[in-house]
């Protein structure tokens, strides 16, 4: 047995580096539409919620079977990335920049809101009046050096740092990777050089709602997410950019473990309330001491 | 001294040197002509002067004080004006409003030195200056690219300046356009009593308006001097036409 | 012709409006004159955010912060400062003041952050800022009361009369300073760096003192809405003062009625508390109301990004 200070410091240092994975995943998610189609999705984070709603009214209360329900959620999401692309980004694109700006903010702005709304109203009229979305994953736990790990919280640190292998293989390897490459890079000149912007943001929008819906369905293992957590995780999100660098896949993995571990510190220091105050200060922090971000160049 | 001393400037975008190691010296009065070929760096040495970009090494220098690293208002207020490549009026406003608005925050109208009123009644007479009467109430984006490169030079003048950056000014215009800007450059230096130091591509252009030239090529000046010996130097030849051409002209001369 | 006769229309129905407005608690039933005295509460509100959202044309989703700071500044001042409350009115006079100083010093300080970023990453942080200052202020309990908010003696309450009263100067001096500001050295300013930064730099604007400024005065009339609010009130947490809709409503209601105009928050205020109060009162929906007002939003910046003001007059400012 290893002493139980040093269980609790890996005990933090894992559940840190986990969440931190797990958000550095959803966050590039982000940073990857935003480099190359420049619209903010205010209702990033609203996907992680609803991603883990689905996944809880598929399994817990349907009972259907763990194929067929991860086959349908991939399904739901990727009609809802393609939705939400046709229906709100897609019109934006082409207006001149203000245009977009103000265009941009009202529509996921609002749709952040409406869904936060819609889900926390209906789920509680239906479901249960305290809407809070989990999903129990009793993953075994792992002996190693005497020290007891947590399955799950193992799981998701191996599925976030596939899926950043994933995104690297993407970026490098593909046709439209290199394309969001050079479009977050120089804009106009992708343009001029033939990519098509609209091509490239509906697959963008279609890989950036699953990896971020099933974000949410791993974040729900271990803690629960609730109606009104998506404008906060879309502020996570942020934070991560600003810290790391937008269009960044390290960055946005550094920030994320960074972010992930001061939330699991704060919350074992200070309690679970503190958690966002040490995000939001980290974010007006860095904007005041490093505006140019903490490893990359930030576009604004 | 000269009137504006740029020294040993250099700037870097990731793997881009656009200026390498830049040396200038623009004396009181005259017409100063920048050439080069596209992506020479002669946009970011007019961002560097004016205060856009901080330079990664090197000084500028304006009437013997350093302004290196001042804000772009700043370097207004010292008399630098400018305008831009990519013409960037007040859309929105009217045409006296935006040259209003040059005289009213300007070097001359800082801290409310100018009322409002002052400050369009004098933005008139500059709009005459710049041949766009008659289109005060206009709003600056129904102009033409000819009209809205000229209001954006009045602009530039209507902040007092001692010394005026152009950059293509003339680009984009039809012959009969570009000659009657070229007609507003050229009276500059009399009649606003200041210094021009201009950007232009038209070499033909350049030649006959400035009183000196000087060619930037991958962010180093290659030559300088008197137009007519610049636009015959080797080295310039072979920077906008490569170097077959500069041999063959060689070889003839 | 046609301007001096538009001018002299709208001095018309301004002067009419106010007037009928004044006369309003001497006709109209309580249920009334309260639904119109949180109406003027929230056009206050988007009145001065139009002043960053539409002279400067930055996105404000923050707007509730100086709303709900100034609110837990006054409360926390009447609870904890004991000579205040042996003043009699002059207590909480001076408490406003105070309350009013301390969030334009934030708005201020605020500003070093916020003015690194442009454009939607500026809208984003302005929520930030928002979200922080509730976490702040459910976490130090000591002070603010955390969950349970704050409570003031119930003689220190301020009645509907002199609060609609209040509430109806407050919107009118908020309008005005607009309207002075559309013709202020200070409103060019702003137009010149929404229109052009590059450009409004070069001809000598200081960006970040202008947009400093545009910030601290935008935070003064939302700052003493809130202060009025939460007398009226006598109680805060921060649910009614911080809550989604002190952001929301600002942004839906200069944006539906015309951002950078005059006049264009007002309307859109109207409009909105109809809405509202239609929603709430007589329309017993089984729908939230939050989500309609998403809905709204969303219709705005697909379809009439304008506002309904400009798209009749055609005119800014
Ligand atoms: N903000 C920037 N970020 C990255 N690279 C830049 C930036 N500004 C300029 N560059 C690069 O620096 C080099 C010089 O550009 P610059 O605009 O100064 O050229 P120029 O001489 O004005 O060309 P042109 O005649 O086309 O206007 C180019 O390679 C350009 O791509
Ligand atoms: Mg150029």
């Amino acid at each position: 047995m290893a002493p139980p200070a040093v269980q609790t410091v890996v005990e933090l240092l894992l559940g840190g580096v986990s969440l931190g994975g797990l958000y550095g995943m959803m966050a590039f998610a982000f940073s990857l539409a935003l480099a190359t189609t420049r619209i903010l999705n205010v209702a990033h984070g609203g996907f992680l919620v609803l991603g883990a709603a689905l996944a809880m009214l598929f399994f817990r209360f349907l009972h259907l079977h763990f194929l067929l329900g991860t086959l349908l959620l991939l399904a739901i999401f990727l009609l809802v990335g393609l939705l939400f692309e046709g229906a709100f980004v897609r019109p934006l694109m082409g207006r001149p920049p203000h245009a977009v700006l103000v265009g941009s903010i009202l529509v996921t702005f609002g749709f952040a809101l409406a869904l936060e709304a819609f889900l926390g109203f209906y789920w509680a009229d239906l479901v249960d009046p305290q809407p809070s979305f989990t999903i129990p994953f009793p993953a075994p736990t792992l002996q190693v050096f005497g020290l007891t790990l947590s399955g799950t919280r193992l799981t998701i640190l191996a599925i976030a740092m596939l899926t950043a292998g994933l995104f690297h293989l993407l970026l490098t390897r593909t046709k439209m990777g290199k394309a969001a490459r050079a479009m977050s890079e120089d804009h106009e000149g992708a343009l001029i050089i033939g990519i098509n912007p609209r091509r490239l943001s509906i697959r963008i929008y279609l890989v950036g709602v699953v990896v971020t819906a099933f974000s949410g369905i791993l974040y729900s293992t271990t803690a629960p997410l609730e109606p009104y957590s998506g404008l906060p995780l879309t502020m996570i999100a942020l934070t991560i950019i600003v810290i790391g660098g937008v269009g960044s896949l390290p960055g946005a993995l550094l920030g994320g473990v960074l972010v992930g571990t001061a939330e699991v510190l704060t919350t074992f220091l200070a309690g679970g309330a503190w958690a966002p105050v040490v995000y939001l200060l980290v974010f007006f922090l860095v904007l005041v001491v490093r505006p140019e971000g903490l490893f990359g160049v930030r576009e604004a | 001294m000269p009137l504006l001393e740029v020294t040993d400037v250099s700037k870097r975008f990731g793997g881009v040197q656009a200026l390498n190691g830049v040396t200038l010296g623009i004396e009181a009065g005259e017409i100063f002509g920048l050439i080069g070929p596209n992506g020479a760096g002669k946009t970011t040495l007019f961002n560097v002067i004016s205060g856009v970009y901080y330079p990664d090494g090197g000084r500028v220098v304006l009437q013997g004080t350093d302004i290196t690293g001042l804000k772009p208002h700043e370097i207004c207020g010292r008399g630098i004006a400018r305008t831009f490549q990519l013409v960037q009026p007040f859309a929105e406003m009217t045409v006296l409003d935006n040259v209003g608005a040059g005289r009213l925050f300007g070097r001359e109208g800082r801290e409310g030195r100018i009322s409002l009123r002052r400050a369009r009644d004098e933005a008139r007479d500059l709009l005459r200056f710049g041949k766009l009467e008659g289109r005060e109430v206009r709003r600056a984006a129904t102009l033409t690219l000819s009209e809205r490169k000229r209001l954006e030079m009045v602009r530039a003048l209507a902040t007092g300046p001692t010394l005026l950056l152009l950059d293509e000014v003339m680009a984009g215009l039809n012959q009969a356009e570009a000659e009657e800007m070229g007609e507003i450059v050229r009276a500059l230096p009399q009649a606003m009593r200041l210094t021009v130091l201009f950007i232009e591509h038209n070499v033909r252009l350049v030649t006959g308006l400035c009183t000196r030239l000087a060619v930037l090529d991958y962010g180093q000046i290659i030559a300088q001097g008197e137009p007519e010996a610049v636009v015959r130097d080797e080295a310039v030849i072979r920077a906008y036409l490569g170097d077959r051409w500069a041999r063959r002209m060689a070889s003839r001369a | 012709m046609r301007r001096w006769a538009a001018g002299g229309l709208q001095g018309l129905a301004v002067a009419a409006g106010a007037g009928l407005l004044l006369a309003l608690p001497q006709v109209a039933t309580r249920d009334i004159v309260t639904a119109v005295f949180f109406a003027l509460i929230f056009i206050t509100l988007a009145v001065s955010y139009d002043i960053l959202g539409g002279f400067l044309g930055y996105l404000n989703l923050g707007q509730g912060a100086f709303f709900g700071l100034a609110g837990y500044v006054l409360f926390i001042l009447i609870v904890k400062v004991a000579f205040l409350q042996h003043l009699g009115p002059a207590g909480p006079a001076l408490a406003v003041l105070a309350a009013v100083a301390f969030t334009a010093l934030f708005a201020r300080l605020a500003a070093y952050p916020l003015f690194q970023l442009r454009g939607a990453y500026f809208a984003m942080a302005t929520f930030g800022l928002m979200l922080l200052l509730g976490h702040l202020i459910t976490n130090l309990g000591g002070l603010t009361g955390g969950a349970y908010g704050l409570y003031i003696p119930t003689e220190l309450y301020l009645p509907l009369r002199p609060a609609y009263t209040l509430a109806l100067l407050l919107t009118g001096l908020s309008v005005a300073l607009n309207a002075l500001l559309a013709r202020s050295r200070l409103g060019m300013g702003l137009q010149a760096i929404r229109q052009s930064e590059l450009a409004a730099a070069a001809i000598g604007i200081d960006l970040f003192r202008y947009k400093s400024r545009a910030l601290v005065l935008s935070s003064l009339p939302s700052a003493l809405a809130g202060c009025l609010f939460a007398l009226y009130s006598g109680y805060i947490d921060v649910q009614n003062m911080l809550g989604a809709e002190k952001t929301l409503f600002p942004v839906i209601m200069a944006m539906l009625g015309g951002s950078g105009t005059v006049f264009g928050p007002v309307l859109g205020g109207v409009i909105v508390r109809a809405i509202d109060v239609s929603l709430k009162n007589y329309l017993v929906l089984p729908v939230p109301a939050l989500g309609i007002y998403g809905l709204i939003l969303m219709c705005i910046g697909l379809f009439m990004p304008q506002g309904i003001l400009p798209f009749f007059l055609r005119r800014r400012l």
